[in-house]
């Protein structure tokens, strides 16, 4: 990444508003089309909008995906392709949008989990989505022609309420994490059978209280997860879990710890292409951290280069780096509203 | 025999004043039987008789004593004892019965839900058989799982101690077949969350039991 010289900020580009309730999750639409940016936002009014930048450079809502949920959509994920995205929602479903020309049309609807479900995560190559609740399971389905959605596997394991599934940025690696404080990664051992390869719970230098998120790196080698203990915790997650002899200590390991920047629950975190690290915060504040080049320290650290403090009038729920535009920041919060932020040198 | 002579009439007498009067029969009965040795020898140990009698008499006092207030003092214990067996006989009968319905309640329970998935499996495979092409590969092989599991689940031999996390391996067998059919069958007499269920059945009786036998003093029978 080339390094900027001076000191660095977030300037907000624009406040989204249009959402009559707390914002949950956002997620940019990774197609590449040419558009710019396509942002989905999901919300506690039961509606997803999706946001684009228009001709005049400022981001419209272009559309709002309502009277499919019967409560809270909680989180949304596009699949690998841009053309569909699936919502998850309070009310135990999933639901499956496709993206046609300016139009989304619900062509799936996943039930199976008890109660609320909390994420969803397409893999890497868009055949498979994962599903958590907080009926402690996470669900595994695999996409069919025609839209159709078949349950692979129920994976238990977790002791409760599971809050974000995400999978490996190119290996069909599942990670969940917890509110049993404990990070599970699960791999395919052949033909449906899924089960969990490794536990990072405190014995592994895990987190001590609930983990809200994860988000690995753009290489896969590195995975970072934040949690309501106020620290951030970077892994090694260079080694294939599916490659491992099966002697059950696994292979992915706790490389660092970030903490002492946080003195609230740490609700999101995300890593961006050319190596930021975004968190949203329950104390209103965004913070932006990089690896530090400390040559005396054997293993890396990390230092925070930008402290947003009152980003939004309430808790920061989720923050997403558009996947385009490295220096592109979209934060939705509890106050109902999204910004959109860009990085850049403090002019002198 | 020969009869009581004045002397023994008078030692008597003497006799009477000293002793209790419940024992003052006995101790004229001692002298009665004295009365076949001569009465010189009576005359001549009458002190030592009176003591004798009356030592004999004391002793027998104190026993008779004791006796009465033995049942007074140990009346509570001894009371209570007799309403523990009581109450332990007729625990042991409620408990019984009330096993005996739980027993039953639990059984049929058990016995309707496993039916229910049995029916289902059986539909399923009828369609199979009519029309393979009906449902897909992965969903044939989870009906047969579902099968297999129902078949392995152990009717009758309810202690052993796997059948509830095979019953959960059931229900959540099902509960993804039915994902996957994309309908919303349900068994009705299932409660929603399996294990919260089974615990509210568990404690609920537990709790009623525990009343009743509270209020008959039936401790022992749990």
């Amino acid at each position: 990444m080339e390094l900027l010289d001076g000191e660095l900020e977030l300037r907000v580009i624009q406040k989204l508003e249009g959402h009559t309730d707390r914002v949950w999750g956002l997620a940019w639409n990774p197609a590449a089309t040419g558009v710019t940016g396509m942002l989905a936002s999901c919300s506690g009014d039961k509606t997803v909008r999706i946001w684009q930048k228009g001709p005049s450079g400022s981001w419209d809502c272009s559309a709002v995906l309502e009277d499919t949920h019967a409560r809270t959509v909680r989180s949304c994920a596009w699949s690998p392709s841009g053309k569909l995205l699936a919502t998850a929602s309070f009310d135990g479903t999933t639901a499956v949008w496709e993206h046609v020309g300016g139009e989304f049309e619900c062509v799936a609807t996943l039930e199976g989990h008890e109660n609320e479900v909390k994420g969803v995560s397409w893999n890497a190559s868009g055949s498979l989505l994962a599903t958590c609740a907080r009926d402690k399971t996470v669900w595994i389905w695999e996409a069919q022609p025609g839209n159709e959605f078949e349950c692979v596997s129920v994976l238990q394991g977790h002791t409760q309420d599971v809050k974000m599934v995400q999978w490996h940025p190119f290996l069909d690696v599942l990670v969940s994490v917890s509110y049993d404080n404990s990070v599970k990664v699960w791999t395919e051992d052949g033909d449906d059978d899924w089960h969990c390869v490794q536990t990072l719970g405190e014995a592994s230098s895990g987190h001590t209280s609930t983990v809200w998120a994860l988000s690995f790196n753009s290489v896969g080698d590195r995975m970072v997860t934040c949690s309501d203990d106020l620290t951030l915790k970077i892994w090694d997650t260079s080694q294939n879990p599916s490659e491992t002899s099966g002697d059950g200590c696994g292979s992915w390991s706790h490389l660092c710890t970030l903490s002492g920047y946080h003195d609230r629950t740490i609700f999101s975190v995300h890593w961006s292409r050319e190596g930021l690290i975004v968190s949203g915060a329950a104390d209103d504040a965004i913070r932006l951290f990089t690896e530090s080049k400390d040559s005396l320290v054997d293993q890396p650290s990390y230092k925070m280069l930008v402290k947003k403090e009152k980003a939004h009038d309430m808790d920061v729920n989720s923050v997403q780096w558009n996947l385009k535009e490295p220096r592109l920041l979209a934060s939705a919060s509890d106050d109902g509203t999204i910004k959109i932020w860009e990085l850049s040198e403090v002019s002198k | 025999m020969a009869q009581l002579s004045s002397i023994d009439s008078v030692v008597l007498l003497l006799l009477c004043p000293i002793t209790v009067s419940p024992c003052s029969i006995s101790s004229g009965f001692l002298l009665h039987l004295r009365h076949n040795e001569t009465i010189a020898s009576i005359k001549g140990d009458i002190t030592e008789l009176i003591l004798k009698s009356s030592i004999v008499s004391m002793e027998q006092t104190r026993g008779d004593a004791s006796d009465i207030f033995d049942s007074i003092v140990l009346l509570d214990e001894t009371l209570c004892q007799e309403g523990f067996k009581d109450g332990y006989r007729d625990g042991l009968k409620t408990g019984e019965e009330e096993g005996r319905e739980v027993g039953l309640k639990m059984g049929f329970q058990v016995g309707e839900e496993l039916g229910f998935y049995q029916g289902c499996v059986d539909v399923w495979n009828s369609v199979i058989q009519l029309d393979p092409g009906s449902f897909s590969s992965r969903l044939q092989k989870s009906i047969q799982q579902l099968r297999d599991l129902l078949k392995k689940y152990p009717l009758l031999d309810p202690e052993n101690e796997h059948v509830q996390e095979m019953m959960d391996a059931i229900r959540l067998k099902f509960r993804i077949i039915s994902a996957n059919m994309g309908v919303k069958l349900e068994y009705k007499g299932c409660p929603k969350s399996s294990k919260q269920g089974m615990e509210d059945i568990r404690s609920g009786n537990l709790r009623h039991s525990l009343l009743m036998c509270h209020k008959l003093g039936y401790w022992q029978i749990l």
